[in-house]
């Protein structure tokens, strides 16, 4: 019975040892896309609540964030709500593809709506989930985009397309407003 | 003596689980980087994300793969992609050598077919072609059906350069697409890869 002992504490000891892995790998895996957002980031500038504007994909330009569409014009704002709700506005083209997406600190998407959805301007208010801010007592529920994450990613993607060459496009990408609003 | 075998066995003890961590952490990371998942579909050589996933649902080995391969991918109620590496028999796309795709006009508002790089960038060259979509791609005589020559050298129409790169992949972007295209997803519907070359 005694001799038993020491060999079922290394038993219990090899389990736990496995746990450690498992736990580990699933880890890394939950940890790493908030590590590729928070890199990204880094990368980009101007800083946060600020709307940035990428010129047309190229080799030479886009080498961060891998498969650029070369048919797209891209705007961006890395945002932060933890303070408070971000409106964004601006105007949608009328016969080519346009989109704006959400992501998450994980860079999960949560939100995209389309030109098809949305006729000539939108407006949008950014909030964490849960916002109970008297800022969105009398806004639409449809404008509200409430975000799972304190951080996180808006993209807007405009198609260049014979409707919308690439100079058209550019005027209209710069449309988009963004203003911070109290708490 | 009996002090030392404790220590003697405490220094193994950590030394255990330090192995254990970077098992975990060595696995995860090789997982990543193999690019497969349980969430994947493959049709033909083309990969997508399965019927039942979806890329902000998947699981975390699928999430962290996309963050890393494919940043702020949109989900497939937007946009449907469908990426390969290999031609049509399964072998590798070599960048030296020339294919032709051949495909169809798709049922979709907006679809691309775009080259990338060993690094998932597009490929630098001198015609600063990077993609062929619904509208700039030259259709064959019936105006439904297209052939693209992706190939390192000169070609007269439709060429997709792959100049200087080391490894090829490529990527379907099928935005909107119709419900009918979306349930009939299959070999016939997509591109053909064939090495000519």
């Amino acid at each position: 019975m005694a001799a038993r002992k020491p060999l079922i504490r290394k038993g219990i000891f090899a389990l736990i040892l496995v746990v450690i892995a498992v736990a580990f790998y699933y880890l890394t895996l939950w940890v790493v896309p908030y590590y590729v957002q928070s890199k990204i980031a880094s990368q980009r500038s101007p800083g946060v609540n600020t709307l940035r504007f990428a010129e047309r994909p190229s080799p030479e330009k886009n080498r961060v964030v891998p498969l650029p569409n070369p048919d797209f014009l891209y705007s961006s704002i890395d945002y932060d709500v933890k303070d408070g709700i971000l409106k964004i506005s601006g105007k949608v083209p009328d016969s080519t593809y346009w989109s704006i997406a959400t992501y998450q600190a994980n860079t999960t998407n949560f939100f995209v709506a389309n030109d098809d959805q949305v006729d000539g301007d939108f407006e949008y208010y950014l909030a964490k989930e849960g916002s109970t801010s008297a800022l969105l007592k009398n806004i639409p529920k449809e404008k509200i985009i409430y975000s799972p994450t304190e951080t996180g990613f808006v993209l807007f993607r405009y198609l260049i397309s014979n409707a919308y060459p690439f100079n058209r496009l550019v005027d209209l990408q710069h449309t988009v407003k963004i203003e911070k609003l109290g708490e | 003596m009996a002090l030392d075998e404790k220590i003697k066995n405490r220094i193994t003890l950590s030394i255990l689980s330090i192995l254990a961590i970077v098992v975990g952490f060595g696995a995860a990371v090789y997982s990543i980087q193999t690019w497969k998942n349980s969430s994947q579909e493959n049709i033909g050589n083309w990969q997508t994300i399965g019927k039942d996933e979806d890329v902000n649902s998947a699981n975390l080995l699928s999430i962290a793969q996309l963050a890393i391969y494919a940043t702020y991918p949109l989900t497939k109620k937007e946009v449907i992609y469908l990426n390969t590496s290999t031609d049509s028999d399964g072998n590798a796309i070599d960048p030296k050598s020339d294919y032709i795709i051949k495909g169809k006009k798709l049922d979709t508002r907006y679809w691309s077919i775009t080259a990338y790089d060993q690094d998932g960038f597009l490929i630098k060259n001198p015609i600063e072609k990077y993609s062929y979509n619904f509208e700039d791609v030259k259709y064959e005589k019936d105006s439904a059906s297209y052939k693209i020559n992706l190939s390192s050298t000169k070609k007269d129409e439709n060429w997709l350069p792959t100049v200087g790169a080391q490894k090829i992949s490529l990527v379907i972007r099928l935005y909107q697409p119709s419900d009918n295209l979306r349930n009939n997803l299959t070999v016939e519907n997509l591109p053909v890869i064939q090495k000519v070359k």
